[in-house]
């Protein structure tokens, strides 16, 4: 439905329709705390109707409708005319939902209905109000002496926007100012509820025929640097004259922030790989010469090649951190979620949020959503305790979940706390028998940690009735899965009574690993150092078969046991070394036939052509040009494993 | 490691019709031409390291000038029989990205005038990826729509 030329411009609305829609929910929980603070409430109003005119000017009328009833319960908070309840709160969570829902199927090219149960709940609020006479004659007097009075009787909100949209030289930037008072001191009441829907249906043909509102719109191809520019300047203006400046965070951050499309800073990254590649080649040579001949010019090369290593080493680091954003992007959706799901389940419960400044990589960061989700999810509906029980507990009534992120080493930890009734092992370990997922043999033999990681084996769950919240036995195993595809790990501690700790773990950087080179049959592979726990010498190794399978027995314990060459399709070959790793959960041995050393490696995908291949998470070039296969353990074990299944 | 065939030094009849420019290829006993706007680069055969678990005509990936770039086999995808060496792999700019193909040896650059390429009369194995065919000095040429083929790949997965 959209043309090309408002593609563009739509792209750019949603970006900021979301930024807004952040904004207002933020400012909407942080004011069920404090329902009195003007600034928080005229912020949240103006983000609203920033979204309101966006949305007018390209036509989505069902976004339109919500913003606009949802502005005016806004405007009436803001006025004083009402009061923030949880219920009115509810309310607007539920239009900014709906906005953010319906965003994704406009961009579709769906059409989206006006919800009119929304719209009209949202109308529903305080809607007795009525204006007072002596501003709308303010405003018509306004507009009387600024010569638009053909502007007379709209409600003020919608002067404002035609005003706005005027060009910058037909724009009576005064009068533009003045209603902007009104509006921002909250003088102008917002107009009654027949005005209103008056105002809806103008601003509804206006947008269906554009062709007949046109007004002195500037020509098309300007149109979109037009709206930039007016936006910023509706957001300015205010500052400017306004006694109480208004606290709009977002948007003092904006000036700092340049947009940039991800595959620059991919290409970037490339070209860092490359440089870090050869520079490893380019010290290796000079050490090859170094050994075979001494001069004085030899040690100025030394210097100027250490600082060149340096120098790039800081370069590698800078492009890395292009790619880092804070975790708060992720972080600030959850005191919603906590919120809603808290009130639902008639619990307590207040979220801390630590480290939010912490910065990882984006991909990562936008994959842990879900995941993250799941996890506090689950704290607040299995963990954290009704308030009546906890008090009998002797326990505060409100519980605590906390999430927060920090950096250790090379590594990032992401941590979900709740200091609720805490896992009962005994629990999962019952219900794991009942499933069929262990068998009671190997029940006796496991330790508390291997019980606790039987959460996240798929179709499991211990939630005794299955509540619309979490519990329906799916999630914690794509918490599992999240984690190991970006080389995560995950660890549980609980405690009965206390509460339970989940931590997640990443690699800082995405792009570079450490890894262990081997060989199978005289082909190289890099192994993942991460995933590796210890390497056992071939003649050392105690491999038995346990019903036709090979397993490696190490200290008492069974691991099984994959020969890498075979898993790979190339036949069995020498076993030289056995490597011991964790996979996800579990400890797997595979066996290699020599082992390398370990080096960074910079990885590179394979392309859209070869695809995405389970077992490879990508290449690498050695310093010598060869290529170099990186090995996914974990995607090499799930092929063995649906091999098994099939035989 | 690389060598880029040079385009013919004299342009004559350029005047009149718009003329093509494709480089041929010897498969087997078939002359093809590849669009020389979707050529990048062409490289002896170096070391291609055959990635597991993937279909056969992806014969490996290689390294070209730091980048990762698959290598496929035209001869299998196109179902001809394998009897000669191939000497050469021709890398292709394709909508899905870099990709290597390796043939048997390297005819030229064939230049043909738009108005004489001729559309493919045949109904065969490889047809569908077959545009249109030209005669030329070297005998019949087809015209291989590379994306089409890349595309097909891509989706089959």
């Amino acid at each position: 439905m959209l043309s090309d030329e408002m593609r563009e411009i739509f792209n750019e609305f949603v970006v900021e329709a979301e930024e807004n829609l952040q904004q207002v929910e933020e400012n909407l929980l942080e004011l069920e705390k404090d329902p009195t603070n003007e600034e928080l409430l005229n912020a949240t109003f103006r983000a609203m109707h920033t979204l309101k005119g966006g949305a007018g000017f390209l036509g989505l009328t069902a976004i339109v409708e919500v913003a606009h009833a949802a502005e005016d319960v806004l405007g009436k908070l803001r006025s004083g005319e009402l009061q923030l309840t949880p219920e009115i709160n509810d309310a607007i969570l539920e239009a900014v939902d709906f906005i953010r829902s319906a965003l994704p199927r406009y961009e579709a090219g769906e059409e989206v209905e006006v919800p009119e149960d929304l719209v009209q709940k949202l109308r529903s609020i305080g809607s007795e109000a009525q204006p007072t006479q002596k501003e709308e004659k303010t405003i018509e007097e306004l507009l009387d002496k600024y010569g638009f009075s053909h502007l007379k009787g709209k409600p003020i909100e919608e002067i404002l926007e035609e005003l706005i949209l005027l060009p910058p030289d037909e724009r009576p930037a005064e009068l533009i100012e003045e209603l902007d008072k009104l509006v921002g001191t909250g003088e102008a009441k917002p107009p009654s509820e027949e005005k209103e829907k008056e105002a809806d249906q103008k601003m509804i043909e206006a947008v269906e025929k554009p062709a007949e509102e046109s007004r002195e719109e500037p020509p098309k191809e300007e149109i979109k640097e037009e709206v930039k520019e007016e936006k910023k300047e509706e957001k300015k203006e205010p500052k400017k004259e306004q006694p109480k400046p208004k606290k709009e965070p977002a948007k003092s951050e904006g000036e700092k922030v340049v947009r940039l499309d991800v595959k620059k800073i991919e290409d970037l990254m490339n070209l860092v790989g490359e440089l870090v590649l050869e520079r490893n080649r380019l010290l290796r040579v000079f050490q090859r010469v170094r050994e075979e001949t001494y001069s004085k010019t030899m040690d100025e090369l030394e210097t100027v090649l250490s600082s060149l290593d340096r120098i790039v080493g800081d370069l590698q680091l800078a492009v890395m951190k292009t790619r880092m954003q804070p975790v708060k992007r992720l972080f600030q959706k959850f005191p919603r979620v906590v919120r809603d799901l808290a009130r639902m389940l008639g619990k307590e419960v207040e979220l801390i949020l630590e480290g939010e400044d912490a910065e990882m990589d984006k991909t990562v960061l936008e994959k842990l959503e879900e995941p993250l989700i799941h996890l506090i999810r689950n704290a607040v509906d299995h963990g954290i305790e009704p308030p009546d029980e906890r008090e009998r507990l002797g326990k505060p009534r409100k519980g605590i979940v906390k999430l927060s992120a920090y950096y250790h080493g090379d590594r990032i930890y992401i941590e979900v706390y709740d200091d609720g009734r805490g896992i009962d092992v005994e629990k999962v370990k019952k219900k794991a028998l009942e499933k069929g997922l262990i068998t009671p043999d190997r029940a006796e033999k496991m330790t508390e940690k291997d019980v606790l990681f039987l959460i996240f084996h798929p179709g499991f769950s211990t939630a005794e009735g299955v509540s619309q919240v979490s519990g329906r036995g799916v999630g914690m195993d794509v918490v599992m899965n999240t984690v190991t595809a970006f080389r995560g790990m995950i660890d549980i501690e609980t405690e009965k009574g206390k509460g339970t700790r989940i931590v997640l773990s990443f690699p800082l950087t995405v792009g570079i690993i450490r890894s262990l080179l081997v060989s199978v049959n005289g082909r190289y592979f890099a192994i993942p150092i991460y995933s590796v726990l210890e390497i056992i010498q071939g003649e050392d190794a105690q491999i038995t078969t346990v019903s036709g399978k090979e397993v490696l027995i190490l200290r008492e314990l069974t691991i099984p046991l994959i020969n890498l060459g075979e898993a790979l399709e190339m036949g069995g070959g020498k076993v030289g070394y056995v490597i011991v790793s964790q996979v996800g959960s579990q400890k797997v041995a595979f066996t290699v036939e020599d082992l390398f050393g370990d080096e960074e490696v910079v990885v590179k995908p394979l392309g859209k052509i070869v695809g995405e291949v389970q077992g490879i998470s990508g290449a690498t070039i050695t310093g010598d040009g060869k290529v170099v296969l990186i090995l996914d353990l974990d995607g090499i074990l799930k092929r063995e494993m649906s091999s098994l299944a099939l035989l | 490691m690389s060598e880029i065939v040079p385009v013919g030094e004299s342009k004559p009849e350029k005047v009149f019709t718009n003329v093509e420019e494709f480089l041929g290829i010897s498969l087997e006993k078939e002359l093809i031409g590849i669009p020389l706007k979707k050529i990048l680069t062409i490289s002896k055969v170096i070391d291609i390291v055959k990635v597991p678990y993937t279909p056969s005509y992806l014969v490996g990936v290689i390294n070209l000038r730091g980048e990762i770039i698959p290598v496929l086999s035209l001869k299998q995808l196109l179902s001809l029989m394998e009897t000669r060496e191939p000497t050469r792999i021709v890398v292709l700019d394709s909508n899905h990205g870099k990709a290597g193909v390796l043939v048997d040896s390297i005819v030229g650059v064939i230049r043909i005038p738009q108005d004489r390429l001729e559309p493919n009369p045949m109904v065969g194995r490889y047809s569908m990826y077959v545009s249109n065919v030209a005669q030329t000095e070297y005998g019949l040429m087809e015209i291989l729509d590379i994306d089409k083929l890349i595309d097909t790949l891509v989706k089959k997965e």
